[in-house]
């Protein structure tokens, strides 16, 4: 399992980055270049290639702006996948150098130095997408262009915080972090693009440990020219609360004012922490056959994974998943149904993507029954709840449960979901 | 003419054998017992059909050769003759392949009109009569139906005045050489004259009576091979000897050692015939149905290339040796559709998908599959097939097939090709198949872009409507795209018979049809049938990969859409095929289809040939093996006069029987899973008035038949097989797939015996002769019967210890009793057709009245809407039959759609974990499927069918459906797909057992 990633630029072909996901080899040159060729000529004689498949392996070309060629090769991952992979690593591009660098790049060597400050995050995204890397850290089940959060019950009293914070530091946009995962954040926040979101809260992760930083961003539909400032302080272990800044104030005045709002919290924010890696309250009893479940919503773009640790100490190990495998097994439910039946976002505007899915209405439930486990996916409006079950669970009481499962979720107050 | 008042005589008889079946039956059966065995009972069917269509019809045996003018050099045969609707008359068509034979065959076809038409039938009946002369004379039977020649001649001092084939003395003369062999001419059959066997032509006379016209070529002749001899040639002199039809016979019985003759001929009617023909044909207006016109390509193809042009589709094969920097343009390209390549969609860019066939090896473990491409802002797919250094790309829009359909499409048309063309590389580098493969692609994209249905409408009308369609998406397909064919099992007794005259077709044991055959090795051994009704697989003994094979040709030359569409008038089509299952008759497996290096059997090294021979809207397929213990077969081989014939005499009786009765009834009805319609759906509980119709309707027909026997023979099988009817059916078996022919024939047999007997009562009864047949059949039934209880191990223990033991000897003692009996027996069935055969077709539909709807689903009321059951180790599926015609509700539409569409999303998921079973513990590591992915076994979609804005006042609201797969391993991977309503939880286990039992007879 392995998946390359090749950025060029479109006028002259010229490779500015190429990262590699999975054991093997990373690809010659030659291949490199002639991946582009073919694109190139294609496009020369009015045949845009967009994806090749072997039985495996798929290959994706997009060209963006006229001027940056990715090109994505990957095994096990669908072509919609690698199409959303390829549009948060242009975003991720924007992000760093901004759109203006990326469209007028007079000076190549330069923008390739540039990019460079983006590769943990990419090698982040590549491993939304690797499906079968067996050394992969329980932690980093992610999914593209969805921001992950976490639903602890002290969720409405960091609210109030977190927007008292976002006025003092002067800024429209602020959100905490636990554990990597967003809490909390104030309204505005949630209306950026969940792209966005998704890469702020990823790269303020990625930035890791450090107790402060301010990084220089471009978002990439709300101002991919004009750049802000992401500033993040770390409050406790694992914790961090981070905004979206102008000019002012300064990183220091942001610490201080950090340390003003926050120290009468701190026993809040321990409790909160502890609710990792459940990622939503112990006062919420699931069903014991429930392994994990992942709930999304496509609108606000969030979403929720967790695993039931109830089932783990209650029962032998012997026969159920390991915790890493079941959320995988949960991502790639996500990945087949969403990809399959329930893709209403329909958010590609391409000028082909007119043609594709006509007037199907998105399924409602789903299901999967293997001989370990069963999957259910019960979608209601944008919301849609992926619940992992024992094989032992018959069907229609796994369409209860989800049922109940979501209700519970959804309609709690102080989970703020 | 002593002869001619003889026949006449005989003919009477005949005649009067049609209504008074028991009279001839002690006739046949008391004075010409010799003929009854000699002829069997295919003469019996042949002699007595014909003869009766003969004077119902004059036209009847005249068609019934047409066919053999149609046969191309190649020997291929492809001629279908449409039933005449509004006019008539019947026209016919030929392959584009010989233009020349299509426009005299046409110039005949318009001579029909002026009543001088009944040339071609002239000949026809001539070689008949010839035919029948030459078997009735050497067996010395005066039994033998010689009906023709006195017919024959009648028509000729009517009508011969008014032949005037157009013959101007100025044509070119030529000189021919022919090689001649009179001991080793080809074996055309018993009736062949002299001048067909030898030199291979069929021959006439013109005007004048006595010049020779060139009517024809025998399909393997010698004079086929020379292409300068034509049809309405005179042949003016043999070796120098000036011939004419009254001296024709004694100069060539002159020739009695292998040699050369000259044959000298004349062109009479050269360009003018064929420019007459041009003008005059679109004026004639349409004989054949504009479908048939359309797949045997006598429609303008020129227009619809040009259509296919502006849009993305398009077929390349390419070969990647050999070319050089500064080579032409079009180095490398094969083949190209629709041509030219500079206009072809795929033909400036091949070089991009070339690149990325060398390239991807070098990313990925396997080579590309398919590329997706936006081409004039239009997404299309391009799929390719790689055959060694070869590679064939296939584009299409995917608003018309999605990536999933497109791959599949593929794979059906490989498929076809290397069935008819043994591979690739065979089928698009030579020359001679050009215009088949055009107007085969033509035909390809059409459907395509018209959404998977063969074009009806007029050629101008169906351009336009390619174009508007290829912009609107297609729904949805998966059932008619698998490598399996759709099958629809009847009734089992209906089954058992079927099973039979298959089993006796391909036992090949006609020797005896002619007498010049006796002494000759055989042609070709059978080594599979199928029959179709209006395109359903009623029954296959074919192997799975022929069966597939045979399956996907029929597909793609439309012949399955055929059949559902159109009855035919009679369809015959020829060629020489590769089948999978024979590794496509390549010595190196290039395609473990096969597992060749286990069985200790290994294929022949020999041809094989697809015979297909339709009518009404059956259709028989018969694949034919030359190798082994047959003749061998050198050369280009036509059709075999006795092979066609057996077959088209099966295919009439197997309708006599009364099976496409029943499966017409079966497949409106359908009663047994039965599937429901979304409009339905809200009401609680489905009225049980279909089958209350169904009992009804067969009743009222059992009544409004008056006549006695029939009413009496019915009502008796009724009584007696209705208990039989609701047979148990053992738990074990019931998850195979197939009901194997013998399962339960306790209960047919018997029944079949008790059929016998009340036939016998009412024979007795009607006219009190107690004839031999009659008598000799009831222990024929019996023993038959027993022969099925002893394949069926002992396992019944009704039959009586004397008889079984009478009957194995007897079996032991020799086994061409058996056929001789069941040949006597075919013979009496023949010989008093009109009643045996509508008994036993009466006494099976009632049978069908007989069982009960069956329903799949839990609860009260049915819920479902579609299933589809799939065996791809056996290479069939079930699933409802779905009217065409019937304009289908929109709702339902939508159902299917989202069924079709999740059924191929599941199919992966499913296909997946089949593969992944396959794999060993150390591939399992090294593969590259997603582990999470794995060993899934069941997948479910729930869809909401709301109603549209116009139809939400009514009744039915909103509903949610189910469409659940799911596959079972055990015994061997299969998967069941239903769409069923949400009102009641259903257990897929259940529904598939019940599938299985249903569909076991």
């Amino acid at each position: 399992m392995v998946v390359h990633l090749m950025c060029l630029t479109t006028a002259g072909g010229l490779p500015l980055f190429t990262r590699k996901r999975g054991d093997g080899e990373p690809l010659p040159f030659s291949v490199v270049a002639s991946l582009n060729g073919v694109h190139m000529f294609g496009k020369s004689q009015s045949v845009v290639l967009r994806s090749t498949s072997t039985q495996e392996t798929t290959v994706v070309w997009k060209v963006w702006e006229d001027s940056v060629t990715l090109i994505v090769a990957a095994c096990g991952a669908s072509e919609m996948l690698l199409n959303q992979l390829l549009t948060s690593v242009f975003n991720v591009m924007v992000l760093a150098v901004g759109i203006d660098e990326l469209c007028s790049a007079r000076n190549a060597e330069r923008l390739k130095r540039e990019l460079r400050v983006c590769y943990p995050l990419l090698d982040r995204l590549l491993e939304c997408v690797d499906v079968t890397s067996s050394d992969r850290a329980a932690n980093c089940s992610d999914l593209l262009g969805l921001v992950e959060v976490t639903l602890c019950q002290e969720n409405h009293l960091l609210q109030s915080l977190v927007d008292t914070w976002a006025e003092c530091v002067d800024s429209l946009y602020g959100f905490l972090l636990i554990r990597g995962r967003v809490a909390v954040a104030t309204s505005s926040w949630w209306q950026l693009d969940p792209e966005e979101m998704k890469l702020l809260a990823l790269l303020v992760s990625v930035e890791g440990t450090c107790t402060a930083c301010d990084i220089p961003v471009f978002l990439p539909c709300k101002s991919p020219a004009v750049p802000f400032r992401l500033v993040a302080c770390g409050l406790v272990g694992g914790i961090q609360i981070c905004a979206l800044c102008g000019p002012s104030p300064p990183l220091t005045e942001v610490e201080h004012v950090s340390i003003q709002c926050w120290k009468g919290a701190i026993d809040v924010l321990r409790a909160a922490e502890q609710c990792f890696p459940r990622n939503f309250p112990p006062s919420i009893q699931l069903d014991n056959g429930v392994m994990g479940l992942l709930l999304v919503d496509h609108q606000a773009g969030k979403f929720l994974l967790s695993r039931n640790q109830r089932t783990d100490a209650g029962k032998k190990e012997s026969r159920s998943l390991s915790g890493a495998h079941r959320l995988d097994v949960l991502r790639t439910f996500y990945h087949q149904v969403a990809a399959t039946f329930m893709n209403q976002s329909s958010g590609n505007s391409e000028g082909a993507a007119a043609y594709e899915q006509p007037v199907t209405s998105p399924a409602l439930e789903t299901y999967w029954c293997s001989e370990y486990h069963k999957c259910h996916a019960l979608r209601h409006g944008t919301t849609l709840l992926c619940v992992l079950y024992a094989s032992a669970v018959p069907i229609h009481t796994m369409r209860l449960i989800t049922q109940r499962t979501l209700k519970f979720l959804t309609g709690d107050k102080q989970l703020c979901w | 003419m002593d002869d001619n008042g003889e026949s006449q005589a005989l003919l009477m008889k005949e005649f009067v054998s049609e209504n008074e079946p028991y009279r001839i039956d002690g006739g046949s059966s008391s004075e010409e017992e010799s003929c009854s065995q000699s002829d069997g009972w295919w003469g019996g069917t042949g002699s007595s059909c014909s003869s009766s269509s003969c004077a119902a019809s004059d036209s009847g045996s005249g068609s019934e050769l047409d066919w053999e003018l149609a046969v191309d050099p190649r020997g291929e045969l492809f001629y279908i003759e449409s039933t005449p609707l509004e006019k008539p008359e019947h026209g016919s068509a030929e392959p584009t392949e010989k233009a020349d034979t299509a426009k005299y065959l046409g110039s005949l076809h318009q001579n029909r009109h002026t009543a001088k038409g009944k040339l071609v039938r002239l000949i026809q009946r001539r070689r008949n009569s010839k035919r029948r002369f030459n078997k009735a004379i050497p067996t010395g039977i005066e039994g033998q139906p010689v009906q023709a020649p006195c017919e024959m001649s009648n028509i000729r001092t009517a009508t011969i005045n008014k032949v005037t084939f157009q013959d101007w003395q100025e044509g070119e003369a030529r000189e021919v050489s022919v090689s001649v062999d009179p001991q080793d001419c080809h074996n055309l059959g018993r009736r062949a004259t002299l001048c067909e066997t030898l030199l291979g032509l069929v021959i006439s006379t013109f005007a004048d009576e006595t010049r020779i016209m060139v009517a024809g070529f025998i399909p393997n002749g010698q004079a086929i091979k020379h292409r300068s001899i034509k049809v309405g040639d005179w042949l003016r002199s043999v070796d120098g000897h000036e011939v004419t039809f009254q001296n024709i016979d004694s100069v060539l019985t002159n020739i009695t050692t292998p040699c050369k003759v000259q044959l000298k001929l004349q062109r009479i009617a050269g360009c003018d015939i064929t420019e007459q023909l041009s003008l005059g044909s679109p004026s004639k207006g349409v004989q054949q149905s504009d479908l048939v016109k359309q797949l045997l390509g006598t429609t303008g193809e020129d227009e619809l290339s040009c259509v296919l042009r502006e849009l993305p589709v398009g077929v390349l094969y390419l070969n990647q040796e050999g070319l050089t920097e500064g080579g032409p343009e079009n180095q490398g390209v094969v083949y190209c559709y629709p041509p030219p390549l500079q206009k072809n969609t795929l033909g400036s860019v091949r070089g991009a998908f070339l690149t990325l066939q060398h390239l991807l090896p070098d990313l990925a473990p396997s080579p590309p599959v398919s590329s997706t491409v936006l081409l004039h802002g239009q997404l299309t797919h391009v799929v390719y097939t790689a055959q060694g250094k070869e590679l064939m790309l296939l584009a299409v829009p995917d608003n018309r097939c999605s990536l999933y359909e497109a791959v599949q499409v593929t794979a059906d048309l490989v498929c076809c090709l290397q069935f008819n063309y043994q591979t690739l590389s065979h089928a698009f580098t030579n020359q001679d198949y050009r215009p088949a493969l055009d107007h085969f692609f033509s035909l390809f994209f059409a459907r395509l872009l018209s959404s998977g249905l063969w074009p009806s409408a007029q050629q101008s009308v169906f351009l336009q409507d390619i174009s508007t369609k290829a912009s609107h998406p297609a729904p949805a397909q998966f059932e008619d795209l698998l490598p399996a064919a759709h099958w629809v099992p009847l009734p089992h007794e209906a089954q058992v018979q079927l099973d039979e005259v298959l089993s006796e077709l391909e036992s090949n044991d006609f020797g005896d049809m002619s007498e010049d055959n006796t002494s000759c090795q055989r042609l070709y051994t059978v080594i599979g049938t199928c029959i179709y009704h209006k395109g359903y697989l009623l029954a296959s003994h074919l192997a799975r990969a022929d069966l597939v094979d045979v399956h996907t040709f029929c597909r793609q030359q439309g012949l399955l859409h055929l059949g559902r569409s159109e009855p035919v008038r009679s369809l015959v089509l020829w060629r020489e095929v590769f089948p999978a299952s024979c590794n496509r008759g390549l010595a190196e497996p290039v395609v473990s289809y096969t597992p060749t290096s286990t069985s200790p059997y290994q294929p022949p090294q020999g041809r094989w040939f697809l015979l297909i021979v339709g009518k009404g809207q059956e259709m028989l397929v018969v694949l034919l093996e030359s190798g082994g213990c047959t003749v061998r077969l050198e050369g280009p081989i036509g059709p075999d006069v006795c092979y066609v014939e057996q077959a088209q005499d099966t295919l009439v009786y197997i309708q006599k029987l009364g099976i496409p009765a029943i499966a017409a009834k079966w497949l409106a009805s359908g009663p047994r899973p039965q599937v429901i319609s979304p409009e339905l759906v809200p009401v609680r509980r489905t009225s049980p008035r279909r089958t209350d119709n169904l009992l009804g309707f067969v009743r009222s027909a059992d009544t409004s038949t008056p006549s006695k026997h029939t009413s009496l023979a019915s009502g008796s099988a009724l009584s007696l097989t209705s208990p039989y009817s609701k047979k148990p059916v053992e738990v074990t078996s019931i998850l195979k797939r197939r009901n194997s022919p013998d399962r339960g024939t306790v209960y047919t047999a018997s029944g079949f015996s008790v059929q016998g007997s009340t036939s016998e009562d009412s024979a007795s009864q009607a006219a009190s002769v107690v004839s031999e047949v009659s008598d000799e059949a009831a222990p024929i039934l019996g023993r038959r019967a027993e022969r099925e209880r002893g394949s069926h191990r002992g396992s019944d223990t009704s039959a009586t210890p004397s008889r079984l033991t009478d009957s194995h000897s007897e079996h032991s003692d020799d086994s061409d009793s058996d056929w001789e009996l069941q040949r006597s027996q075919n013979h009496q069935w023949n010989q008093n057709s009109q009643f045996d055969l509508s008994d036993m077709s009466q006494s099976l539909l009632s049978d069908v009245s007989d069982i009960l709807p069956s329903k799949l689903t839990a609860g009260d009321s049915n819920t479902l809407f579609h299933y589809v059951h799939l065996d791809f180790t056996e290479g069939i599926l079930l699933c409802p039959p779905i009217n065409r015609e019937q304009v289908q509700s929109e709702r339902l539409q939508e159902i299917l759609h989202h069924f079709r569409r999740s059924c191929q999303v599941i199919h992966v998921v499913l296909r997946n974990a089949v593969r992944f079973k396959k794999l060993m513990g150390q591939e399992i590591s090294k593969s590259l499927i997603n582990k999470s992915l794995i060993a899934i076994k069941e997948h479910g979609v729930l869809f909401e069918c709301t109603p549209n804005d116009g139809e939400c006042t009514k009744k039915s609201g909103p509903f949610t459906y189910w469409v659940v797969g799911r596959l079972f391993f055990t015994p061997h991977p299969r998967e069941v797909y239903v769409c069923y309503h949400d009102s009641a939880p259903q257990n897929m286990v259940e529904i598939a057992f019940r599938l299985g039992l249903s569909a076991s007879g």
